[in-house]
């Protein structure tokens, strides 16, 4: 496995399960977005796979998130950061689950931190890059900082 | 009777999620965890007939609730939850004496299969 398959299987799985949760086409963008406001959370990995997932998410895109996964649209309530926490959680599981089957691995997931600082989280890892993805409801980044063995 | 269900997660979503797909059905859930230790002491409380428990949760995880329950009652029913579901992780929940690692987020179908299967276990 190169490089290339781990950004593929990520930018593929985000896309795929973000379609699932929240029912709607999500696109991978080249262009770097960055966001005035946003929230923040980061979700690490340990094992063959040892990496740092640093999500932004821009106000609308949180808030369509939080109402999807409520089912409602009861405004804002003292859960919402678990809501967009479990939303990460959900996402990078399913990457790691596909990077851990091809890799033959067993890397695991912390548990997802809401509100996290993003200044060099991710600066830790040799190989860092950004994905970013625009959609209707609003844009996500996540910067990616991993390293891992076979 | 309604059969009972726990739910064990720190996220609320299982819990939302899970009585949207019930509603109507012969289940209800009686009550649920945001931790390993809140969820031992309520499995003790209300002794369900299904646990729906999430692996990743601060604290002592799943698989270690699952084991300490386990201890107190061997034939008890747990659908283990988790984002993450590879190999060695089905393996791993195997190794433990449970059947069912379901990944997250629940989909009905599954969900029904699951009890369906384990409501023909518990009448062998």
């Amino acid at each position: 496995m190169c490089d290339n398959d781990v950004h593929r299987i990520l930018i593929e799985s985000f896309i795929s399960v973000l379609g699932r949760l929240i029912g709607s086409s999500i696109e991978y963008s080249a262009k770097k977005i960055d966001f005035l406001t946003s929230k923040n959370v980061l979700i690490r990995t340990r094992g063959n796979f040892s990496a740092c997932l640093f999500f932004c998410m821009d106000s609308d895109f949180e808030h369509t998130i939080i109402e999807c996964m409520k089912g409602t649209e009861n405004g804002c309530s003292n859960e919402d950061d678990l809501f967009v926490g479990e939303f990460v959680n959900i996402l990078s599981g399913h990457a790691l689950t596909k990077l851990n089957n091809l890799m033959g691995s067993s890397s695991r997931l912390s548990v997802p931190e809401v509100g996290a600082l993003s200044k060099g989280v991710c600066e830790e890892f040799q190989k860092q890059y950004t994905l970013c993805f625009k959609s209707t409801i609003g844009n996500m980044r996540v910067d990616v900082g991993y390293e891992y063995r076979l | 009777m309604k059969k009972t269900i726990l739910v064990i997660d720190d996220s609320p979503f299982v819990y939302h999620q899970l009585n949207g797909m019930i509603e109507g059905s012969d289940y209800e859930v009686i009550g649920s965890a945001k931790s390993g230790e809140e969820g031992i002491e309520l499995y003790r409380q209300l002794k369900p007939d299904v646990i729906i428990l999430d692996i990743i949760m601060p604290g002592i995880d799943g698989l270690e609730t699952a084991e300490i329950i386990l201890a107190e009652d061997k034939d008890v029913n747990i659908i283990m939850l988790s984002s993450l579901f590879d190999a060695n992780l089905l393996s791993e929940v195997k190794k433990m004496g449970l059947t069912f690692l379901l990944p997250k987020p629940l989909e009905k179908d599954v969900l029904f299969a699951t009890l369906e299967m384990l409501e023909k276990k518990q009448s062998k």
